[in-house]
């Protein structure tokens, strides 16, 4: 998992609970990098694991909303960090689509040790678009959160559902369906 | 914790990750300095490059020219604008055998034409016509650029000779494709699930479907439904088990609904690909009908032969039993199983039977049929008769395989077979016994009627009244008809028996026919007729003739002659109608002027017991046997008698007679001893008789024959084997093999023809043709005179036929107990010294071995008449016969055959005990002699 991941989570947590905060989630999550993180790095996701599982527990906030939220707020900052992936696209769906055919491809090519999920997409309808989720890393909810903030993004309203993750596959359907704007 | 150490670790956490970033990049900028060196080398080496590749371009240029020059196809680059050749290598320039300067500017049409019309250009099929050879290429063009031209690369391949195989492949596949269609036979091919993929016409001929129908169908709709699954099975099994070839006869079912018989042969060709089946069917039809037939025929047969209660039996040229058919188990017992494989003599036969099949085996190898009766034994142990018909059969060439025996159960018949030759044995006896008591009685009745007629004669010519006189004369009368009556009688039973044998001697015919006359001329004259005789007859006319027979025809007829007739004359006459130098040819008739024979009872006058009226008989008396037993006697004479008569007037009765002359000179000769004929002759003499052997080697020896001796039959039998005999005296009783059953044997079983005679002292004419049946070539009499033994050998070793008769001497045979009281002397040598013809030493010699033999034989008949025992008795009596003959009186003679003969045994004892008395008397008057 990309140092960008972790870095932008830690800036999340030092914002949201304080410096303390941050300190001690590192210390009770003990993951084996101590904590030190650099965008231009790569670590292990069980880190990312073992630190959300710490910080939900903490909080008593449930992990998949923990992921959720922190994934509405790594989109907003992708969209200041690489304002270049969003200079063609127009319309959300066509955003979601060219992840999997343009952004994925893209990363490779700067860091061709990235270890990225890929998505299956299909427009089912105008306002309906299924993509299925193939990853090993039970990160659904993190997608389901980047999706929500490239609704935010576009300006779109609609709703977003995503299969349970069952442990012998690695398959998660999520459906977006917008509602029809005004 | 407070602020400060809080921040120091977060600035720690800071300034790691400062480190690593660093780190990091620190690394990707070397990364970024290696690929720029990386692609500045490139730079540098791709010019190096590009020369390098310029240097390799010329010389595949070069080795491309070279290529194609040197090609050992011919090659050519032709135009595609115009076709013209622009370039050939020299390959091309010798196949068009043109240099490089005319061949150029040339088109490609002028130098190959197609064979054919190609779809594209220079490619396919071309010919090169050169001096009416033609040669064939295959060509190959390739678009290429040639000097900025478009160009065809044409390559040129020779396929004259792989055409010229092709061609011969092609015709020869035409030969091949000619005959499978062609063929008489069904061909088809089909996959391995039974789907024809070729078939050919002859199939469709066969089955009716045409071969649309026919292929992509399952051979499976043509086979007759109940043999489907069986032809299935046998082509899974074929397929399974990757059976090269197999055959199979199965019917099929045509479209129109025929049947047909197939036999198909089945190949399985296995491919690397694929595997199919390849099948040649061929109508059998006619020969399945033939078998049906033959087997329908062979059934009818085999139930009629079954149905006629045969029993066949196969075995092979060994006689080893091949098939027993179930008539035949029936017939023994068995049952198939056990027979097959089993020789059927050791089956079957017992010792004396397997010598019978042994000779039809012979038979049978020669090829011979025949049908041969046998006893067989069952499987329970019991015997049955079979009548055999047994037959050769052949194989294909020709040569004697086996037998087949057919056996009919004749136990029954031979049942009833025996029971009818027992029956006709019991009726021969009784027939033999009615010809001794008729004989007896003639000789019981004849003896006192000799006594009543010679002393009524005496009696007559004493001092009688004339009452008396009357009365003897009554006497007389009837006696001499008795006498007529017994010796027609005797006659009469000979007659009928077929024993009447006529015994020629030589006869003056003229002398004997005086004497019959004389005596007649008294007869009738007493009675007060004529008798007239007219003789004939020139000299010399001494004949051979049996003349007690010839005499009784005379008799017989004037009997009869004066018998009938109460007034006129009686006529004898006798006359001579020719004469050669072998015989005399006499007329003799005895005619009458009696009452005559009615016309219509003429021819009944012949016949036995018929008189011309049946008042005769009352009126005349007479047994009416006279003219049938005369007729008879002149048939067997040569002659035929005839009568002529007229009822009132008188009858005629004549007969012709051509008798043969003997010269009295010449009979002498033959009688008289002429022992030279007989030196050195070998004899072989069979009697056990001691005494007998003697005297017969006696007498032979001095005659200078080389006499051989055998005791009984066996030995005689053995003798034969090993020695050449010129003749054989054979005595008839004798142990262990008697004279009848080694004559048998000798004629049969050894097959020789050397003349037997039989010695015996059984007279009874009816025995006498046992030895003739048995093979005897004649018989002489016990006891016989050496006369009568030299005139039997000479006449087998001068005329070396078969004596039919030879004199017999027939003794006396009157009989009286009396006798025995008023005999004084028992012994009487009058035969001993005939025979010994007073050779003193022989006749003592016979003597001295009579005493012993009788002396020791007393002893043994004590003993036996003790045990009560009467049949060694006999048989010993009867082995005593011929020394009594020679050495005793009548009485002991007579004595001897009663002891032998007895019907009864007890009076047969009662006679032996008086016998043996008798011989002590006798052995007591024998000593005396030689002792005196």
């Amino acid at each position: 998992m990309k140092g960008v991941i972790f870095t932008e989570f830690m800036e999340l947590v030092e914002h949201q609970f304080g410096l303390e905060e941050l300190d001690a989630l590192i210390e009770e999550s003990a993951v084996p990098s101590g904590g030190i993180y650099t965008a231009v790095g790569t670590y292990p996701h069980t880190e990312m694991v073992a630190l959300v599982v710490t910080l939900s527990k903490r909080k008593s906030i449930p992990t998949d909303d923990l992921l959720e939220l922190f994934g509405q707020h790594l989109f907003k900052r992708f969209t200041v960090l690489y304002p270049e992936l969003f200079n063609h696209v127009t319309g959300l769906f066509e955003f979601l689509i060219s992840v999997e055919n343009y952004i994925h491809v893209e990363v490779l090519k700067l860091y061709p040790d990235a270890e990225l999920p890929s998505f299956v997409s299909e427009l089912v309808h105008p306002t309906k678009l299924k993509m299925d989720y193939h990853s090993d890393k039970s990160m659904g909810m993190l997608a389901v959160g980047l999706i929500k903030g490239a609704m935010n993004f576009f300006n779109n309203n609609g709703t977003i559902s995503i299969t349970p993750k069952k442990s012998d596959n690695h398959v998660q359907t999520i459906v977006i369906e917008l509602f029809p704007n005004e | 914790m407070n602020e400060v150490e809080l921040l120091r670790r977060q600035l720690e956490r800071e300034r790691a990750a400062r480190k690593q970033a660093e780190a990091i990049l620190e690394q990707k900028s070397r990364e970024l300095y290696e690929s720029n060196m990386k692609l500045l080398n490139l730079n540098s080496s791709l010019e190096e490059e590009i020369s390098l590749r310029t240097d390799q371009l010329e010389n595949e240029k070069q080795q491309l020219s070279l290529l194609f020059e040197q090609h050992p196809l011919p090659l050519l680059l032709v135009r595609i604008e115009d076709e013209i050749v622009l370039k050939t290598n020299q390959n091309a320039l010798d196949t068009f055998s043109l240099t490089q300067e005319e061949i150029h500017n040339r088109t490609f049409s002028s130098l190959l034409t197609a064979s054919e019309i190609s779809s594209e250009k220079l490619n396919g099929e071309y010919e090169l016509n050169t001096n009416g050879d033609t040669r064939y290429f295959s060509c190959i063009s390739t678009k290429i650029d040639f000097n900025g031209e478009a160009s065809y690369l044409v390559l040129l391949n020779e396929t004259t000779e792989s055409k010229l195989i092709w061609k011969q492949y092609l015709e020869k596949e035409n030969e091949y494709r000619v005959l499978v269609e062609t063929s008489g036979d069904i061909i088809f091919s089909c996959d391995v699930n039974g789907y024809f993929t070729y078939v050919n016409p002859t199939a469709s001929v066969i089955t009716g479907y045409d071969e649309e129908a026919l292929i992509g169908a399952h051979f499976g709709m043509l086979v007759r439904e109940d043999y489907l699954r069986q032809v299935t099975s046998f082509y899974v099994f074929q397929l399974e088990n990757n059976i090269k070839s197999t055959y199979i006869e199965f019917p099929i079912l045509t479209k129109d609904k025929r049947e047909i018989w197939l036999g198909q042969t089945l190949d399985l060709h296995r491919t690397n690909e694929k595997q199919e089946f390849i099948a040649t069917s061929r109508d059998i039809s006619e020969r399945k009908r033939f078998e049906k037939a033959l087997m329908l025929s062979e059934e009818k047969y085999r139930s009629i032969i079954e149905n006629l209660e045969l029993g066949l039996l196969e075995v092979d040229k060994h006689g080893i039993i091949l098939r027993a058919y179930p008539q035949f188990c029936i017939l023994t017992g068995y049952n198939e199983e056990e027979l097959i494989g089993k020789s059927a003599v050791d089956v079957f036969l017992d010792d004396e039977n397997r010598k019978i099949m042994e000779l039809e085996a012979q038979k049978r190898k020669k090829g011979q049929p025949s049908v041969y009766e046998l006893q067989i034994s069952r499987k329970d142990g019991s015997q049955i008769w079979v009548m055999i018909s047994g037959a050769p059969y052949y194989n294909e060439k020709n040569e004697v395989v086996g037998s087949v025996g057919i056996h009919l159960d004749i136990t029954h018949r031979k049942q009833i077979e025996e029971e009818l030759k027992q029956a006709r044995d019991i009726a021969e006896q009784s027939l033999r016994s009615k010809d001794l008591f008729v004989a007896n009685i003639s000789h019981e009745i004849r003896t006192p009627l000799n006594a009543i007629m010679g002393m009524s004669n005496l009696l007559s010519q004493s001092a009688l009244s004339e009452k008396q006189h009357n009365y003897m004369d009554a006497i007389q009368k009837s006696s001499e008809n008795l006498l007529y009556i017994v010796n027609d009688l005797l006659d009469f039973s000979k007659l009928e028996s077929g024993k009447m044998e006529l015994h020629p001697v030589a006869v003056d015919i003229s002398k004997q026919m005086k004497e019959v006359a004389q005596l007649w001329e008294t007869k009738v004259e007493e009675k007060g007729l004529s008798f007239i005789r007219t003789f004939s007859i020139q000299t010399p006319s001494t004949v051979l003739i049996d003349p007690t027979r010839f005499n009784s025809i005379l008799n017989n007829l004037l009997h009869n002659a004066s018998k009938f007739t109460s007034q006129g004359e009686i006529t004898l006459n006798v006359e001579e109608l020719s004469r050669t130098d072998e015989c005399l040819n006499l007329l003799i008739s005895v005619s009458d002027t009696g009452i005559g024979i009615p016309k219509d009872k003429l021819s009944r006058i012949f016949e036995s017991f018929v008189q011309a009226e049946d008042s005769t008989t009352r009126k005349f008396g007479g047994t009416g046997l006279g003219l049938s037993i005369t007729k008879n006697l002149v048939e067997m004479m040569g002659g035929e008698l005839r009568v002529e008569s007229a009822p009132n007037k008188g009858s005629c009765f004549s007969f012709q007679l051509c008798l043969p002359f003997c010269d009295i000179e010449h009979v002498k000769k033959t009688t008289a001893p002429d022992i030279l004929s007989l030196k050195n002759r070998k004899i072989l003499v069979v009697e056990d008789n001691q005494i007998n052997m003697f005297m017969v080697q006696t007498i032979l020896e001095n005659w200078g024959i080389q006499v051989h001796k055998a005791e009984n039959g066996a030995e005689a039998v053995e003798q034969i084997q090993f020695h050449a005999f010129d003749l054989i005296l054979m005595d008839i009783q004798m142990p262990v093999l008697d004279g009848i059953q080694a004559t048998w044997m000798i004629r049969n079983k050894l097959g020789c023809t050397t003349p037997i005679i039989a010695l015996t002292a059984n007279a009874i004419p009816s025995e006498t043709s046992n030895y003739f049946e048995a093979g005897m070539s004649g018989f002489l009499a016990k006891p016989y005179t050496p006369e009568a033994l030299l005139a039997i050998l000479q006449k087998f070793f001068i005329s070396n036929k078969p004596a039919e008769l030879v004199e017999t001497v027939v003794l006396p045979t009157t009989f009286s107990s009396e006798q025995a009281t008023v005999q004084k002397e028992l012994m009487d040598l009058t035969l001993l010294r005939k025979n010994t013809a007073n050779d003193t030493v022989f006749f003592q010699k016979m003597l001295d071995l009579a005493i012993e033999e009788t002396t020791k034989k007393i002893q043994e008949l004590e003993t036996l008449i003790q045990l009560g025992d009467y049949h060694p008795v006999k048989n010993l009596a009867h082995s005593m016969k011929p020394t009594i003959d020679y050495v005793a009186n009548e009485y002991m003679r007579q004595l001897v055959r009663e002891v032998e003969k007895s019907e009864n045994p007890a009076t047969g004892l009662e006679h032996a005990k008086t016998y043996v008395l008798g011989l002590k008397k006798l052995v007591d008057e024998l000593n005396n002699f030689v002792s005196a």
